[in-house]
């Protein structure tokens, strides 16, 4: 979060550097790009965050600033890209990559928005593509990885059912059973959910990301 | 930090719905270029290499993408730390400006201070990570990476400061104090034994803190410990520093654990064996794995021999104060086969299936061997299309009625037991269709021309997974990286046919977009280019990467090569980004040693004597790489030896120590000459050499040029123009060759080809592969030479490894060469007469007459014997002496016992070595050869032998080698009987 908030400044710092620097430059100048990070030796870019933000690729809801989590996502993305052989994973079909993509449109207000919004942010049809038929390779190759979690135990399922007792009421459901299979759904969800943020944090950890500052 | 700065940009990317939040710049897109501007520290530049990688262009309309694919290219160049792209619009359109943010770097690094540690110490491991210049944005990483290496010496109040000083990074560090050692708790020992144990570990309150001894000491302790049977002792530190770093405290856990008896019980086993086999002693350690797979080896070892129900356990017991590990063998009968019989076979003959299954009556009848006799014949049926076959073998006791021993007992109590294999072959399955699915870009005629597997060929599963492979492997080289290939078989009729479909998933092909290089500094990037079989436009393939790469390290360049790929958003484009780093230009290298050979001198009455000399020698050599950019390369080779030197032609013969063995070299090089025809090689040399029977002084030029041929081919064509000249011959002249008394001095023009296929595993000490040449030189009077004639030598190795890492080598040499006849008119022929004094004297005749010579000079001419041909001899010293010979033959050792050479020599040798220890290698060597006067004159009864041992030491610069050879037939030469021995000391291995 550090990271990203100086380099945000540092970005428009840079921008308003380049505007008083010594090269004639009116004060209107836009800073269009530029390098945000390297991860697993691919270069990530400010466009690539702008893009995953104006095309909603990410979830960033409740982030008050967006950039951060994006910068976080692509880096980790980048990072689980490079671990994923490349025969073991084989490419979605474009049938598959097409429904994606027919998603992204649906979500942005239909395929006309997607289109006019695509050059916006350097993208073309394809490169979209290739964003969604890499995550697709990555879901698909987290669920080969992580095909499930262990079964939590008794101790671990009441405690979990105390900490979310807020949530459940909200939702009530028709049976105390009922209510336990559904706990015990989303903690094995957690659980697995919790072993792939582990694995994500050692290939950061492993420091084959860097961000520019 | 400017954090309202933060909240503004956040607030336009965020504040607003995506359909109405796009970046302030969005709408110079699509409107023309008007200028461009590319700006290294506020500088315009005008660098065609990095124009060239700008995607946008004037008068173009203005486009996101081409601008994130020119930051992309820009930034791998490696030379920026950042590129940032700005825009605005004028009344012309939109103006576009790069400004390429450069890596700071420091410079050399230098270090002082209080250090306390040796500054490699720290230098080197900086200089592994970071380089030799420090980028300006690593150097808190740097202090960093010191603050660590001063913790684990125990420094955890050391100071770095960092600056750079002119172009310097001058690190300034103290140590600070040692950390103190403020409290110790020493866990697992009694307090009567903590005085004694912290006084061996040098351990006292107050003391300074220091790791790596401390750890040292614990080992060594550990160890101590171990070797008295305290086999789980487990003995280690934790630190725990004060805040401010000068006082530690310590915990000591030393666990010792129980001593441990280690029993065998039941059926013997030999003391050697089990110390092979249940290694607890030697590794200190009685893990449960370890254990159970002593058990398992031991009962392997058993069942081997052909205790087929032998069963080895073990178990833990604890006693007061002991532990013991007690195996129990039960070793049961030895059994051995008494019949083998196959039934149900028919595609496959009884001869056959035994050689296949392995198995002899009488033999120890082991278990494993007969699972891997069914393994092979089922691989054996599979191949012939038989993919279910079943090979079930029945033992059973020995037919009463019919059996040497009735009861199946012999009279040793060995159990007698026959071997039925029941057959049943199955279905015998063809191929019938092979098609392809999925194949949207590549056509299927071109992929099936890559299978094995066909129409009408019996269907092997193997062969069937080789095919995928290879249509994989075709689509990774087309570019398409994420492909998958799968092979179904459908079988049909019963299994009699199966028809083959290859399905294929191609994902995206993948082009190569740019190639950049990266980090050449003297080379030129075009020399680092011209080695890139990936090509801009072209497929990204697997196997031009691979090639890519062997060709850059075929250079000699770089200490470095890597190849990078890099996307940029399209998803079948790649930046191929190729980073070197470059090894010094200039190489020096010098040494020295003594060689110590058995040579042959002269003796008080001109006999032939074996004498050992020692050689004293050095060595100096100077090499200066990437001559104008390119991998040309120049280097000076000097070498001298200080041996004695006999001058037979002075008027009163002298011999004197002195340099008088020596070698001076001049190479270029010239990688890919002439359009890439091959490697030029120009040399220059003058040398002189001291030979048993002669000395000899040449100088010339060499021209040669090299090609590879496939990876381990290599061929060449060269040429030679040189003059030697003989002196100090040893031999009697009457018996030498006509040719070194005409000309004592004789100039050679040469042409020669050779070819070698080399797949040796290594050059220096090869355990697998083979090596294998071919040279032909051919010398003519038409174009110089004073002297015609031609000559061939082959020369083979092969190398194999057997179980125990012993190795197998043998190899051999054949020369054949013929001299061209010429006819010279001399004016006198010495003749030798007796003067007086009874010694022998030539004196001139004064007649003139024609004779003619064939001979090949001194230089030329083969001989062997020595510590790379045939090392039961000396240097040189075979040949064929004056009592044997077919008519006409002259004899290749004078009757001084001097050799004179000749034009066929054959030498064969073999070799096993044998590991004693990771340094040191025993060998066993079988050698014979030797060397006869004409091709027509070669008799495989006059081959000598030799047999002998040696030891090898591995050494950083190739093994040294000391060998002692044997000759299995001694003869006479001069009156004296051969010595038995040769001793050879030498380094590289003998072939």
């Amino acid at each position: 979060m550090r990271h990203t908030v100086r380099l945000l400044t540092v970005c428009v710092a840079s921008s308003a550097a380049i505007g008083a620097g010594q090269a004639p430059a009116p004060a209107s100048r836009d800073l269009v790009d530029r390098v945000v990070a390297v991860a697993a030796n691919q270069v990530i870019m400010l466009s690539d965050a702008r893009a995953f933000l104006e095309l909603r690729l990410v979830d960033t809801r409740g982030a008050s600033d967006p950039i951060p989590p994006i910068l976080t996502t692509l880096i980790e993305r980048q990072l689980v890209l490079a671990e994923i052989p490349a025969n073991l994973i084989a490419d979605p079909s474009r049938v598959e990559v097409d429904r994606s993509m027919a998603a992204v449109a649906e979500r942005l207000g239909g395929d006309e928005v997607l289109a006019s919004l695509l050059p916006t942010v350097g993208f073309t049809r394809d490169d979209l593509s290739q964003v969604l038929r890499e995550d697709l390779r990555v879901e698909r190759y987290l669920a080969r990885r992580f095909p499930g979690a262990r079964q939590p135990t008794q101790e671990e399922l009441d405690l979990w059912m105390q900490e979310h007792a807020d949530a459940q009421s909200a939702s009530p459901t028709p049976s105390i059973e009922a209510a336990r299979d559904e706990a015990r759904r989303q903690l094995t969800q957690a659980l697995r959910q919790a072993s792939i943020d582990a694995w994500v944090a050692t290939l950061v950890d492993r420091g084959d990301a860097y961000r520019v500052p | 930090m400017n954090r309202g700065s933060v909240w503004l940009l956040a607030a336009v990317l965020v504040g607003v719905p995506a359909s109405s939040r796009a970046a302030p710049f969005s709408d110079l897109v699509g409107q023309p270029v008007a200028e461009i501007r590319v700006v290294r520290d506020g500088v315009a530049i005008q660098d065609r290499a990095i124009l060239e990688l700008i995607e946008t262009r004037a008068a173009q309309p203005f486009s996101l993408r081409q601008v994130r694919e020119s930051v992309v290219h820009l930034f791998t160049l490696g030379d920026f730390a950042d590129v940032q792209v700005s825009a605005t619009s004028d009344a012309r359109g939109v103006v576009v400006r790069y400004d390429l943010i450069p890596v700071r770097t420091t410079g050399p690094v230098e270090i002082r201070g209080n250090l306390g540690l040796p500054s490699e110490a720290i230098l080197d491991p900086i200089t592994r990570r970071f380089g030799r210049a420090v980028r300006v944005d690593q150097i808190p990483a740097v202090v960093a990476m010191i603050e660590a290496i001063y913790r684990e010496a125990g420094r955890f109040a050391v100071r770095v400061n960092a600056d750079t000083v002119g172009s310097h990074l001058a690190l300034d560090i103290d140590q600070g104090p040692a950390a103190l050692v403020e409290h110790i708790d020493v866990r697992g020992v009694s307090d009567e034994d903590r005085p004694g144990v912290l006084s061996r570990l040098g351990l006292e309150d107050g003391a300074a803190y220091d790791p790596v001894r401390l750890e040292t000491r614990l080992e060594e302790y550990e160890a101590d410990v171990r070797s008295r049977r305290y086999y789980e002792a487990r003995f280690g530190h934790d630190v725990s520093p004060s805040p401010d770093g000068r006082a530690v405290d310590l915990v000591l856990d030393l666990q010792t654990g129980s001593p441990v008896a280690v029993v065998f019980e039941g059926d013997d086993v030999s003391e050697a064996r089990l110390e092979e086999l249940v290694p607890i002693a030697r590794e200190g350690s009685i893990d449960e794995d370890l254990l159970e797979d002593s058990s398992l080896r031991l009962e392997t070892y058993l069942r081997g021999l052909g205790y087929r129900e032998a069963r080895v356990t073990h178990r833990r017991l604890v006693e007061v104060g002991e532990l013991s590990v007690v195996f129990s063998v039960e070793r049961g009968r030895l059994h051995r086969v008494a019949t083998v019989a196959f039934d149900g076979h028919q595609a496959v003959s009884d001869v056959e299936l035994a050689a296949l299954f392995g198995l002899a009556p009488g033999l120890p009848l082991v278990m494993s061997e007969i699972e891997q006799g069914v393994a092979a014949v089922r691989t054996f049926y599979a191949r012939l299309g038989y993919s279910d076959t079943q090979v079930v073998p029945v033992i059973s006791e020995v037919d009463p009625s019919l059996a040497d021993h009735p009861d199946g007992v012999d009279s040793e109590g060995d159990i007698h037991l026959d071997c039925a294999v029941q057959i049943i072959e199955g279905i015998r399955t063809t191929v019938g269709a092979v098609t392809f699915s999925g194949n949207d870009e590549l056509a299927a005629g071109p992929l099936a021309a890559l299978l094995e597997t066909m129409p009408g060929v019996p269907y092997y599963a193997p062969r069937l997974e080789a095919d995928r492979r290879r249509i994989r492997a075709h689509y990774l080289n087309e570019g398409y990286e994420t492909v998958r290939v799968d092979a179904r078989a459908r079988f049909g009729d019963g299994d009699a046919n199966v028809d083959v479909t290859f399905e294929v998933a191609e994902g995206v092909q993948v082009f190569v977009d740019h190639v950049l290089v990266v980090g050449t500094r003297q080379i030129a990037p075009a020399t680092v280019r011209s080695e890139v079989t990936l090509r801009p436009g072209e497929p990204l393939g697997v196997d031009n990467e691979i090639e890519t790469r062997r060709r850059l390290n075929a250079l000699g360049l770089f200490r470095r090569v890597d190849i990078v790929t890099l996307s940029h958003g399209s998803g079948d484009r790649r930046d191929v980004v190729v980073v070197v780093e470059e090894a010094p230009a200039t190489s020096v290298g010098y040494g020295g040693g003594v060689q110590v050979t058995q040579r042959l001198r002269a003796s008080e009455g001109g006999a032939a004597a074996e004498r050992l000399e020692l050689a004293p020698r050095g060595f100096f050599e100077i090499g200066r790489r990437n001559l104008w950019g390119k991998n040309r390369s120049v280097d000076l080779f000097t070498r001298v030896s200080v041996r004695r030197k006999d001058d037979l032609d002075a008027p009163t013969p002298t011999s004197n120590f002195g340099f008088n063995q020596y070698r001076m070299l001049l190479n270029y090089r010239e990688p890919q000459a002439f359009g890439r025809a091959g490697d030029l090689l120009i040399s220059g040399f003058i040398e002189q050499t001291i030979r048993p029977s002669f000395d000899l002084f040449g100088r010339g030029v060499n021209v040669a040029l090299r090609r590879a041929i496939g990876f381990t081919m290599t061929g060449s064509v060269g040429y030679r123009y040189g003059q030697n000249r003989l002196t100090n011959a040893q031999f009697l002249q009457e018996e030498a060759p006509l040719v070194d008394r005409l000309f004592p001095t004789v100039t050679l023009s040469t042409f020669s080809g050779g070819l070698v296929r080399d797949t040796r595993d290594d050059p220096l000490e090869p355990t697998r592969g083979a090596f294998f040449g071919v040279e032909t030189a051919a010398a003519f009077r038409a174009i110089g030479s004073e002297v015609g004639f031609m000559k061939t030598s082959f020369q083979g190795a092969v190398f194999r490894r057997l179980p125990r890492d012993l190795v197998f080598a043998a190899g051999g040499r054949l020369g054949l060469a013929r001299g061209f006849n010429r006819t010279v008119t001399i004016s006198s022929l010495p003749v030798l007469v007796a003067r007086d004094d009874g010694v022998l004297v030539f004196v001139e005749t004064g007649e003139a007459r024609p004779v003619q010579i064939s001979d090949l000079p001194a230089s030329e001419r083969f001989f062997a014997g020595g510590d790379t041909t045939v090392r039961g001899f000396a240097l040189d010293r075979l040949g064929t002496g004056p009592t044997v010979g077919q008519p006409g033959e002259a004899p290749t050792i004078d009757p001084n016992g001097f050799p004179t050479g000749g034009n066929a020599m054959l030498v064969v040798n073999t070799e096993l070595r044998v590991p004693v220890t990771a340094a040191i290698q025993l060998v066993g060597f079988f050698d014979a050869g030797n060397v006869f006067d004409r091709i027509g004159h070669f008799q495989l009864g006059e081959i000598r032998g030799s047999a002998g041992f040696g030891v090898r030491y591995r050494s950083p610069v190739g093994p040294i080698r000391v060998d002692l050879g044997f000759k299995l037939d001694r003869r006479e030469f001069a009156g004296a009987r051969e010595p038995l021995t040769a001793l050879h000391f030498s380094i590289g291995q003998a072939f």
